[in-house]
């Protein structure tokens, strides 16, 4: 474990909301205005204020359906919102156009919680799929049969580099759930994203390896200048290896704040059962 | 805010019987109905006394199959294990003939039939005229596909065979073209279920990832149900080397062939030697399936 090298952030906590938008150089990297989001007549997400600076690493704690996968799918435009703005890289996601939508994922890499590799293919093969979203039909048939070689170098590279470099031509289902851990990562990385999002990505592997991996993470993101937002169930490697974390409960921010000034009793709250149910009965619509 | 739901009493059964138990009743009397509609049938399975003898001295070779002709056979006739093993060829080739064009009409039809490549759920984020093809056009491709399938499928290669013969002749396309027709359309109709049920995990990470619903049909539905597919294939693969020896009884020169002009001559060594060589090209196919599979699906 070792200590971020990223300072506290302290210029766009989100106490008020309005903050962040003053005073600064570019675009935020993502930015929610009071963001909604309501599955069939169930709210998972209420008024939710975030804004997220380019090359910044957060982490989302909190509760199992507190809204931290809505929230990630927000992030990645994969979901518009019901209610309020949700804008990444400085674009409103609900006015783009489908194409101008498509080039925006294409530079969201998103690790999934389930992975959602494709089992049967070689571990190449799933790593190039990453780059789908940045060409054509013609090409990709192209890249995904008769993949030239400077993309299995890049692959390759990529792979040595989150330390799976001898597995380019394994089949993924021979792999451990660690090692596909990291070739999800190498897909999502080989979209040469600008944010990196990760859903719960220590919840299918032990504890030792989930270290590992937040730590691998956070020094890639740190290296290529990615955003990074993690959701992450457990809290004691929330504040080893983030700077600012952002709690969820019940489908609010509760709160936002760098990670030093969080106080026990503020996690406590998230993840007592006392009061759940109050934020439950909020929650129906 | 509303109050939370409360969970209601169910609505009292207006049926003193659940809807499982009726289905299971009307299902067993309907099969009633048909034994009793073909007038007891089991009454005429007791075999006639030349029947019997038929039977009985058929199977009373079965350990025996003919090493030679039963009887004299004109000059130049090749010996009968050669025999066998050229129309155990033949079955094979008309059988892979028809199995590849099959594939083509498969995977093409199947294609269309799907609505996973036009449908909402993979297409999000939708232009206007995307959005068009998906309420108009794709209906009507998948609609047309469906019936077309249906068509192939409902007869039968031996229908199809006793058509084409009708209209061309004892020649080989006809043979491969009665395979191939139903044979497509049963591919066709596997191939599409077995990829709309196929996992969307990675077909949403792509689409995710920004790939288009081409793209993610092809590289994030298929590949999930590629294994399937290629094990369904293969069983299909074997049954159209049945269907090629029993489309020798029209005529064409495959084991079937053979087996019917030695039955009818009575020669029922010969047919067991014809017989055991279709065996053993069942057994093979299954044998090189199985390996396959092992390496590349399982």
């Amino acid at each position: 474990m070792k200590p971020s090298a990223r300072p506290p952030s302290k210029s766009v906590s989100c106490a008020d909301p309005s903050a962040g938008n003053e005073a600064r150089a570019g675009p935020a990297a993502f930015e929610l205005h009071g963001a909604g989001v309501v599955y069939s007549g169930r709210a998972a997400l209420t008024d939710a204020h975030l804004a997220v600076r380019p090359g910044e690493a957060i982490a989302l704690v909190g509760p199992s359906g507190a809204g931290k996968t809505t929230l990630l799918r927000l992030l990645d435009a994969a979901l518009a919102p019901t209610s309020g703005s949700v804008r990444i890289g400085g674009r409103r996601v609900n006015e783009l156009r489908p194409a101008e939508l498509r080039a925006l994922r294409a530079r969201l890499g998103f690790v999934h919680q389930d992975l959602a590799l494709i089992p049967n293919y070689r571990v190449l093969a799933n790593v190039l799929a990453g780059s789908l979203g940045r060409m054509g039909f013609a090409r990709s048939v192209r890249t995904m049969l008769f993949p030239a070689r400077a993309d299995v170098e890049r692959a390759a590279a990529i792979l040595e580099r989150v330390g799976i470099g001898a597995k380019l031509y394994q089949r993924t289902d021979s792999l451990s759930g660690g090692e596909r851990q990291r070739v999800a990562l190498a897909r999502a990385l080989y979209q040469e994203p600008s944010a990196l999002l990760l859903d719960e990505p220590v919840s299918s592997v032990d504890p030792a390896r989930a270290r590992d991996l937040v730590d691998l993470v956070t020094e890639i993101s740190r290296e290529q200048y990615l955003t990074l937002v993690v959701s992450i169930h457990d809290i004691d490697l929330a504040r080893e290896h983030f700077s600012r974390l952002v709690g969820l409960r019940g489908g609010r921010i509760v709160f936002d704040s760098p990670t030093a000034s969080v106080d026990a009793r503020e996690l406590a709250a998230l993840y007592s059962l006392e009061g759940l149910e109050r934020v439950e009965a909020s929650r129906a619509y | 805010m509303s109050k939370p739901r409360v969970p209601t009493e169910p609505a009292p059964r207006p049926f003193p019987i659940s809807p499982r138990i009726a289905v299971a009743i009307s299902i067993v009397l309907a099969g009633l109905v048909a034994w009793l509609a073909i007038d007891a049938p089991l009454a005429k399975l007791v075999p006639s006394e030349g029947g019997l003898d038929v039977a009985r001295r058929f199977f009373a070779r079965a350990l025996s199959p003919a090493l030679d002709y039963e009887s004299e056979v004109p000059a130049g006739t090749p010996h009968i294990l050669l025999q066998a093993l050229t129309a155990a060829r033949r079955t094979l080739v008309f059988a892979a003939a028809g199995m590849s064009a099959a594939l083509v009409l498969g995977v093409v039809l199947g294609f269309l039939s799907t609505t996973a490549w036009w449908s909402g759920d993979l297409t999000g984020g939708a232009s206007p005229a995307r959005r068009f093809f998906a309420r108009t056009v794709g209906p009507a491709i998948w609609a047309t596909a469906r019936i077309l399938i249906v068509g192939m499928r409902s007869v039968h290669e031996l229908l199809w065979a006793v058509l084409f013969l009708a209209a061309f002749g004892l020649n080989t396309a006809a043979a491969v073209a009665a395979i191939a027709i139903p044979y497509g359309g049963t591919l066709a109709k596997i191939f599409a279920e077995m990829v709309e049920e196929a996992p969307r995990d990675a077909a949403n990470a792509l689409r995710g990832a920004g790939a288009g619903p081409l793209q993610v049909f092809v590289f994030g539905l298929v590949p999930r149900a590629a294994p399937d597919l290629a094990a369904y294939s293969f069983y299909r693969f074997e049954c159209a080397v049945r269907s090629a020896a029993v489309l020798g009884f029209f005529g064409f020169p495959t084991l079937g062939y053979a087996i019917a002009q030695s039955f009818e001559n009575l020669h029922y060594g010969e047919v067991w030697t014809y017989l055991y060589a279709l065996i053993a090209l069942v057994v093979a196919l299954e044998l090189w399936s199985s390996t396959l599979r092992r390496r590349f699906v399982a």
